[in-house]
């Protein structure tokens, strides 16, 4: 009966991952960038549903609406600004320019809201459902749902819109876009603009079920890298398994072994994956960046 | 005597598709030999897997008469199989003649020894001038110059040209085939990836023929020229036939 | 970047530092020069993986942790002086960075910084978890019984002058990579890693010979740091801030130069408010604000970092005014 339920929660908790990383893989998969603030953007998400509650009781479903927009301007700035002019500058700038903005907004929130640990105190945060001796956290279920459903969305918008095609054409082949009149900024910037909106989603659904400071965005960005890497770079499904299995990985080892040691052992699978299959379950693409060498 | 390069069989696949598919070649030591064919032949990727950029999915290739399959590209340099790249690579921010150096690192292990093979060879190569100039502020032409300057401090046996003149205006062309036939001269086998026509039939004495991964004709340059195969394949695209 | 001309200023620069611990008598000065140095060792130790040759760690807090925690360790377990601890510290962090690089070093760019964070992390849970012999949480007091032996000292000044010694130890040993044939093919490496390949550079080998150096130096100074704080806990020795710290000075200073791990660590540390703990998390917070602001910044506007651009800049200023003098 335990197995029953360490597999229903490493499967929710699993959701949790997959819907976090289904922007990184996103952004990574068109733009080729590797967002290091991407636990940070998370973080934010979170405290937004917060504030959203403790300020004015909007109940947490409600902020993911009115925040929408919110990370949607956030995207374009971030895009904007500082992403824009890393394209084609080099590792190091990459790199460092999103390390920065990481810590800028890591710390922006230590000065505004403290480290102190920061609990939605709501009816909703804390129902549970019994199902036949299983205990599953509706928070959580309504999370994995939604990861569900956000994926196959994207899945629909990269292969039935023209926007869509237009972002796998230059996946496929960004010269070959640009040569067909496909403006390679505007396709960046949606993209990077939706995969911020689908982390602080993430976020707000995931606020209820979590203590919420500053550093949170550290571990779960790294879990998120986990399961993108796992689920090979750019892959929509991907993310989603890749997600569900380090869930897994992450309840049984904490169940069997020892709790403050689960969280390093999806770091030596993020190593093994990095080390023996680059590309991970579904990615082909990532490969060569990751480590295969480049052709010409 | 066995050839200096020989390849039997070689297959390259990503996924689905072929990209090179049971190619056969031998190139003797002291040779020019042209490989040219259509975009997307597959000749960069015959290139990169005879030099250890890429592993065949079969094949057999050989080094002077060992088996380097799987070897990487630079343990290949040791023997003397030495390569240049399509969109050219040069260290940018070191100079010229650090660059050279780099290439001379292989055989000496002094930094003066390799300052001067690396002078010697910047002599050689008409670019003394530029020896304190930064890679990267370089145009084009001096840039594939450099590139040639590089591998030749290996002390290569075979040099894998890859289009090496591309994007050069015929002054250049003419200075870079004379630097070319300067290093046949010196003993060098010359293996090159080439689309302007005119160089190819001037320079090779034999040239191979890809086309979508194949090899389709083998021969002198004027039997070449004639190959139905040959003609067929280049129609549709505009290339200047000799 | 790599003029071998470069003897006279880096042997003036050497005697300037050997002054600086005499202009002052202050303990709160001191002790910036103390941290100066030492951060400014560990900047020069990262540069030669993340400067020379262009792999960008996040992930050296790892070996500077495993030099503060071992020679800490050896000296309250068995008396052990920490200047041998020192060294069983550096070849247990050239050991883990083996390990490390052996797993990371074929991966490029990002996926290479990923992976050196991870195993960072792996350490420091570790680290943490194993609260019997690292105090856990919240770390290790080593007992203050100043002595040469003890590497303790009672004097701010003696500390300056060890530390001075460790920076100029790292910058020795950058000195002679940079005119040496490893040099040269780091250099390569950073630039184009393939055609460095085609040339006959081992990258592998090299990257990983690197990361061994680094390793091992960037531990040293943890051991001093253990020394002179007397106290060492995981979520700080072993973090990610502590990494990123160390990248950060040297892209300030200037990636790949000599001096500017050493520059950067100089424009940083002063600034530093963690020193003054009662100013609390809030002020610590709006530090690293700053910090990561300058870090976008610096890397966006002025890639070369402050050395070179600087230079750049003072250059560009001399032939405008020598252009408009000449009308």
């Amino acid at each position: 009966m335990i197995y029953v339920q360490l597999v229903v929660s490493g499967l929710l908790l699993g959701g949790v991952y997959a819907l976090i990383s289904i922007g990184l893989t996103l952004i990574f998969g068109v733009l080729r960038v590797v967002n290091f603030a991407h636990g940070e953007f998370l973080m934010v998400g979170m405290f937004a549903a917060y504030w959203l509650f403790q300020l004015w009781q909007i109940p947490v479903y409600l902020s993911a609406l009115v925040m929408l927009p919110a990370f949607a301007l956030f995207g374009y700035l971030v895009y904007r600004l500082v992403i824009r002019r890393t394209m084609g500058q080099g590792d190091a700038v990459q790199i460092f320019a999103t390390v920065g903005i990481g810590v800028i907004l890591q710390n922006a929130a230590l000065v505004l809201w403290t480290g102190d640990f920061r609990t939605i105190r709501s009816a909703y945060a804390d129902a549970i459902w019994r199902v036949g001796g299983v205990q599953v956290s509706v928070p959580l279920l309504v999370a994995f749902i939604v990861a569900v459903a956000v994926t196959g969305l994207l899945f629909l918008f990269l292969n039935r819109t023209m926007e869509g095609k237009a972002i796998r054409a230059v996946v496929q082949d960004p010269i070959a876009a640009m040569a067909m009149a496909i403006n390679l900024d505007r396709i960046y910037l949606w993209t990077f603009t939706i995969g911020t909106c689908c982390v602080g989603l993430a976020g707000i659904l995931l606020a209820p079920n979590y203590p919420i400071f500053p550093a949170i965005g550290i571990s779960f960005g790294l879990v998120s890298f986990v399961v993108v890497v796992l689920g090979g770079l750019g892959s929509m499904v991907g993310a989603l398994l890749g997600g569900l299995i380090i869930g897994l990985v992450e309840v049984f080892s904490g169940f069997f072994i020892a709790t403050d040691l689960k969280q390093a052992f999806y770091f030596l699978v993020f190593v093994l994956v990095l080390v023996l299959r680059p590309q991970g379950l579904f990615g082909q693409r990532g490969a060569e960046m990751v480590g295969f060498g480049r052709l010409v | 005597m066995a050839p200096l390069l020989e390849a039997r069989g070689v297959v390259k696949r990503f996924g689905g598709l072929f990209a090179v598919r049971d190619v056969d070649l031998a190139i003797e030591a002291g040779e020019i030999v042209g490989l040219i064919g259509p975009n997307g032949a597959g000749k960069t990727t015959l290139f990169a897997v005879l030099s250890g950029f890429l592993r065949p999915e079969d094949g057999e290739v050989r080094f002077d008469g060992r088996s380097v399959v799987g070897l990487a590209p630079e343990e290949l340099s040791r023997f003397g199989l030495c390569r240049t790249f399509q969109l050219v690579k040069p260290f940018g921010n070191m100079t010229v003649l650090q660059n050279v150096m780099v290439g001379a690192f292989l055989r000496l292990s002094s930094p003066s020894n390799a300052a001067r093979e690396a002078e010697r060879i910047l002599e050689f190569t008409g670019m003394t001038h530029l020896r304190d100039v930064l890679a990267k502020t370089l145009p084009v032409e001096l840039r594939k110059r450099l590139e040639v300057a590089r591998t030749l401090a290996t002390h290569p046996r075979l040099l894998l040209l890859d289009e090496v003149m591309a994007g050069l205006n015929p002054t250049e062309i003419k200075g870079m085939l004379d630097l070319l036939l300067t290093l046949h001269r010196e003993g060098i086998t010359l293996f090159i990836i080439e689309h302007v026509m005119a160089v190819i039939m001037s320079l090779c004495q034999r040239i191979l023929v890809l086309h979508h991964g194949e090899k389709i004709a083998e021969g002198s340059p004027g039997e070449i020229a004639r190959h139905p195969r040959v003609v067929q394949a280049y129609l549709g695209e505009e290339y200047l036939l000799a | 970047m790599m003029a071998m001309r470069d003897w006279g200023p880096r042997a003036a620069l050497v005697v300037v530092l050997a002054l600086v611990p005499l202009t002052t008598s202050n303990n709160y000065y001191m002790d910036i020069i103390v941290q100066v140095f030492m951060w400014g060792g560990a900047a020069t130790a990262w540069n030669i993986v993340g400067g020379y040759a262009g792999q960008f760690s996040l992930g050296h807090a790892a070996f500077f942790g495993i030099g503060a925690y071992t020679s800490s360790l050896l000296f309250i377990a068995f008396g052990l002086s920490p200047w041998i601890g020192m060294l069983a510290g550096g070849a247990l962090s050239a050991l883990f960075a083996l390990i490390i690089g052996y797993l990371s070093v074929r991966l490029r760019g990002p996926f290479f910084t990923l992976a050196t964070i991870a195993l960072a992390e792996v350490l420091q849970i570790l680290a943490i978890y194993w609260r019997g012999l690292t105090g856990g949480g919240s770390g290790l007091l080593v007992p203050f019984t100043p002595g040469v032996a003890a590497f303790m000292f009672e004097s701010k000044r003696t500390y300056a002058y060890v530390g001075l010694g460790f920076l100029l130890a790292t910058l020795a040993v950058v000195h002679l990579i940079e005119r040496s044939r490893v040099g040269y093919y780091l250099v390569a490496i950073r630039e184009e890693e393939d055609a460095a390949r085609a040339l006959g550079v081992r990258v592998l080998r090299l990257k990983l010979l690197a990361i061994v150096i680094s390793a091992f130096f960037t531990s040293l100074i943890g051991t001093f740091y253990a020394q002179y704080t007397l106290w060492v806990e995981p979520p700080y020795a072993f973090s990610l801030e502590l990494s990123i710290q160390f990248a950060l000075m040297v892209i300030i200073g200037g990636l790949g130069t000599w001096v500017g791990p050493l520059l950067g660590a100089a424009l940083i540390t002063p600034l530093n408010p963690f020193q003054r703990a009662w100013l609390g998390a809030a002020a610590s917070g709006l530090y690293l604000v700053f910090y990561g602001l300058v870090l976008v910044l610096v890397v966006l506007f002025m890639r070369q970092g402050i050395a070179v651009e600087t230079r750049l800049a003072f250059r560009r200023w001399v032939t405008l005014r020598r252009r408009l003098a000449s009308g």
